[in-house]
């Protein structure tokens, strides 16, 4: 028993470690996107760069409710950029997209801060805003 | 009193009536007096003691799986709908709880961890028969009783209703319940790398949706629906 749960410890640190490492992979595509047309006229505030889909329920019911709320709280103080990856798949794959909802924080200078794959509440993208 | 106005397809199961004063202060309370006074129309609003998918009710114009659903408070003169789901059309999108598949996804993923480290085959065995059930969505699948029958009513777990398809995520359940069942299979005859590998392949696609929200299962219907397979006949929703 203790032999398995080693290996099932071993096994979750290997998952982790890999979710880890493909967020890091994530951002350092994102960096690499300084120059996107996607942020030529963002302004000098905290961006968020949010990849959905039509069709994609926790998106549309979750994510967009939160960030509508977001903005409307922080007004010129947040910049988000909105990108349909079934329309725009170049962009997508270019930002290292694999699923939706994925968001990016960015900060005031363009580079990237965060990304979060799948659903992310209110309040850690405003913790995350507010030291953007 | 509250009333409910019956919409045209059920008012042969009210005498006629479209609209129907009734008593109780929650959603559930006035549903039981609607049935006490005609109860034929029942078995058209509940499976067992659960809204039928197709039957909406809004008071005023909040439909109720947005409030606290059978358990929303009335006042006296609050306004109830039912409406039934339109039928008709292969997309008729519908609403799924999904609260309700993250406690199964959580339980696949905690039973399947504790069978492995215990070198416990019927948990798999278990956890392949629930998945099966909640394919079918049976009324006793196990995942279904626990999150319906303990943890909604003491408040552990919120509701989420969201719009979305149903089949897609039971054919996600099925797929995990072939797995777990050749992984039983294979540990039953001896095949333990075989048989483990197939379980902790379930446990990580289970992560991906818990954590990720990324549905293997549901990716894959969708491809299958695109290219035309019989029986895969839903379209994301739009």
């Amino acid at each position: 028993m203790l032999e398995r749960l080693a290996i099932t410890i071993v096994l979750i640190i290997m998952g982790v470690v890999a979710y880890w490492v493909f967020t890091r992979w994530q951002i350092g595509r994102a960096a690499a996107q300084s120059s996107d047309p996607l942020l030529l006229d963002a302004p000098r505030v905290p961006t968020v760069v949010y990849f959905t889909t039509p069709t994609c329920g926790p998106c549309q019911t979750q994510q967009t409710p939160t960030l509508n709320r977001l903005k409307t709280e922080m007004g010129d103080g947040l910049h988000i950029i909105r990108v349909d990856a079934d329309a725009d798949p170049e962009t997508a794959s270019r930002w290292g997209v694999m699923t939706v909802p994925t968001v990016f924080i960015l900060n005031v200078d363009g580079s990237p801060r965060k990304v979060y794959n799948g659903v992310v509440s209110a309040s850690t993208l405003k913790q995350d805003l507010l030291s953007a | 009193m509250p009333s409910i106005k019956i919409p045209t397809p059920l008012r042969a199961y009210t005498g006629g009536n479209s609209q129907v004063t009734v008593s109780g202060d929650t959603i559930r309370a006035v549903l039981d007096d609607l049935t006490t006074q005609y109860p034929d129309i029942k078995p058209h609003l509940f499976n067992n003691s659960e809204l039928r998918s197709f039957v909406n009710i809004f008071v005023g114009d909040e439909d109720i799986r947005f409030l606290d659903g059978l358990d929303t408070a009335l006042e006296e003169k609050d306004a109830l709908r039912i409406i039934p789901s339109i039928a008709g059309g292969q997309n008729v999108p519908r609403r799924i709880d999904q609260s309700g598949l993250r406690v199964g996804m959580a339980a696949t993923i905690v039973l399947l961890l504790v069978g492995f480290i215990l070198n416990f085959w019927p948990l798999v065995l278990f956890v392949g028969v629930a998945q099966l059930l909640g394919a079918l969505d049976s009324p006793y699948a196990p995942y279904k009783l626990f999150y319906q029958d303990v943890l909604k009513p003491r408040g552990l777990v919120k509701p989420n209703v969201i719009p979305d398809n149903p089949e897609p995520h039971r054919f996600a359940m099925l797929v995990g319940a072939g797995f777990n069942f050749a992984a039983t299979l294979a540990l039953l005859v001896g095949a333990t790398v075989l048989g483990w590998s197939l379980v902790w392949v379930v446990i990580a696609l289970a992560n991906l949706n818990f954590w990720v929200n990324f549905c293997v299962g549901c990716y894959v219907y969708y491809q299958l629906s695109k290219l035309g397979v019989p029986g895969f006949n839903r379209a994301p929703l739009s």
